[in-house]
């Protein structure tokens, strides 16, 4: 226990802290989210620490952190060595959560609306419609090569035909999202329902099944670990099409806060912007995996 | 009528241009509760005459099969088929297996009754306990012992196995072998068994008849005389089970000879 207390990322959470409070060069506003922050890390490491015997990744995860931390602290607010503007302070980016935090909080339940919507129709869409698409074979024959030109073409290009052709920017913003999550989904569907075991297949067939329970009693469960691992790239890449399409027309969200502060050059907040997406999206994905673990317990037979 | 009459049976796969002839023009009738092993060589097309039994292959290119008369179109109630291959739903536990397989027949019956039934079949085939563990957490004999109480549990009239043992090691494929006997004569009304496989020593210790196929037909068939319950030791003593044996061996020996001589080269 002793020896882990004296490992490298406490000595720098002491270094950081005790460089917090001592004086700067540069005028900058209260260190006290940027404290706070740090300390949270800590804790974070100090409970994964005793917890786990084995923590060698852990500990060089929050070691580059601090470092990072360090040497933007040292390079702007200590020592003034960069561009004011160009380069905010820790102390100032992290002190934006305080100022702005209506903002901040309404542009990410505003972007998390779009993007459950666009997520909960395009999944809806591709599953269901991938499903019967791939197994009947008049189908896949016909729309699954038409399909194969349509979905390579990236989202972003329609958006702003998008937000010209929808009545309002929530419903354009969920065409967007729509449009990129479901051609992967629909066509990894296709692809998974033709690629199913054989021995899966030829069991249900010799008891009988109807089709709509062989579609979403025995395909669909079967397709459930892809899809839940495709969600991950997913969720990802259509928050980056959401706050693409967010800067170009929105008056709220994630996407627009970043742009509306990168309109007066006010990178502080920019920066802010960009490190709460960041995180949200971190976020998203780990309750990806959170929710894979729950629901999928079984692995298939080889 | 026989149960199962299968008339002037042939079979093709693949495209129009590149075809490839499976079956050729099969005659075989089965009658009710009898046990028959299809015995034959790889690639004789025993397994593609199980699933023109089981109603899974393409429609016939002449003749059919019949059960009670009546043609067979595709899968049916009637008729039950343990794989080789685990075709047990991986996502569902052995308990669930049954209880699906039981929905398919049954769509109205209480859910309770249904794992209650789950549970007698499961107990039946010596799995008292397992009954909420997943395929994944079972070994490759407690796979096929629940694929085997699904089948029994829908009580079908005629069950279809397709190599069933083919991939158990040898001293749980004989107990495999010994339980499936016992639940088949166990039943009040025995049930008609098609097995398919290419053990000599498991067509003889099951079958009521073997049924010896080469390439694209039945070659001979055979009655199985021997008195049940049989076991395998004794079996192993008697002249005339080295007879029989020896008469089997001869044929798979005798069709590797011809396809020497032919087009094909099995070995």
């Amino acid at each position: 226990m002793k020896k882990k207390l004296l490992s490298l990322p406490n000595f720098l959470f002491i270094f950081l802290i005790f460089a917090l409070f001592t004086p700067n060069v540069r005028e900058t506003d209260s260190p006290i989210v940027l404290i706070l922050v740090i300390i949270g890390i800590e804790v974070i490491y100090i409970a994964y620490m005793i917890k786990n015997d084995v923590f060698r990744q852990g500990k060089n995860i929050v070691t580059v952190l601090f470092v990072l931390f360090l040497i933007w602290q040292l390079a702007t607010s200590k020592f003034n060595l960069v561009n004011q503007v160009l380069f905010p302070a820790p102390e100032n980016v992290f002190y934006v959560f305080v100022t702005q935090w209506k903002l901040i909080l309404t542009g990410i339940l505003s972007s998390l609306r779009l993007l459950a919507l666009g997520f909960f129709y395009s999944l809806a869409f591709g599953i269901s419609l991938g499903l019967i698409v791939g197994w009947i074979p008049v189908l896949r024959e016909t729309i699954y090569p038409i399909a194969k030109v349509l979905s390579p073409i990236p989202p972003i290009v329609y958006t702003p035909y998008v937000i010209a052709l929808m009545p309002t920017f929530s419903s354009a913003s969920i065409l967007v999202i729509f449009l990129g999550i479901f051609w992967p989904t629909f066509m990894n569907m296709i692809n998974g329902v033709s690629a199913i075991d054989k021995n899966i297949i030829d069991s249900a067939r010799s008891m009988n099944v109807s089709t709509p329970t062989m579609l979403f009693k025995i395909i669909l469960p079967y397709s459930l670990p892809g899809i839940m691992d495709g969600l991950t790239i997913s969720v990802s890449f259509s928050f980056m099409i959401l706050t693409a399409a967010e800067m170009i027309g929105a008056t709220s969200g994630l996407g627009y806060f970043v742009q509306k502060f990168a309109a007066y050059s006010d990178y502080t907040k920019e920066l802010t912007g960009i490190i709460v997406i960041g995180v949200v999206v971190a976020a998203i994905n780990y309750l990806l995996r959170v929710v894979r673990k729950l629901v999928i317990k079984w692995k298939p037979l080889v | 009528m026989s149960k199962i009459e299968i008339k002037d049976l042939s079979l093709e796969y693949g495209q129009e241009d590149k075809t490839f002839l499976a079956l050729d023009h099969i005659n075989l009738k089965i009658e009710e509760g009898e046990f028959v092993c299809v015995l034959g060589p790889s690639g004789c097309g025993k397994s593609t005459l199980l699933s023109t039994l089981s109603g899974l292959s393409d429609p016939p290119k002449t003749g059919g099969v019949y059960i009670d008369g009546q043609k067979v179109e595709g899968p049916g109630k009637s008729r039950s088929v343990v794989f080789q291959n685990y075709s047990l739903l991986p996502w569902k536990t052995a308990a669930n297996n049954i209880v699906f397989a039981l929905n398919q027949v049954d769509k109205k019956g209480k859910k309770e009754a249904k794992r209650a039934l789950a549970l007698q079949y499961l107990k039946k085939v010596g799995l008292e306990g397992f009954e909420d563990k997943l395929p994944d957490e079972l070994s490759g004999g407690m796979k096929q012992r629940v694929a085997i109480a699904r089948a029994l549990a829908v009580d079908p009239e005629i069950i279809l196995m397709d190599e069933p043992f083919g991939a158990i090691d040898p001293k749980n494929r004989l107990q495999l072998q010994e339980l499936l006997l016992k639940l088949w004569q166990s039943e009040k009304k025995a049930k008609t068994i098609v097995f398919i496989t290419h053990d000599i020593d498991e067509a003889v210790l099951l079958a009521d008849r073997i049924v010896f196929m080469t390439p694209k037909n039945v070659k001979a068939d055979l009655k199985v005389e021997f008195p049940r319950p049989r076991i395998k030791e004794d079996l192993y003593k008697n002249q005339d089970f080295i007879f029989f044996r020896n008469h089997l061996v001869g044929l798979f020996y005798a069709n590797i000879g011809e396809q020497i001589g032919g087009e094909e080269v099995v070995i």
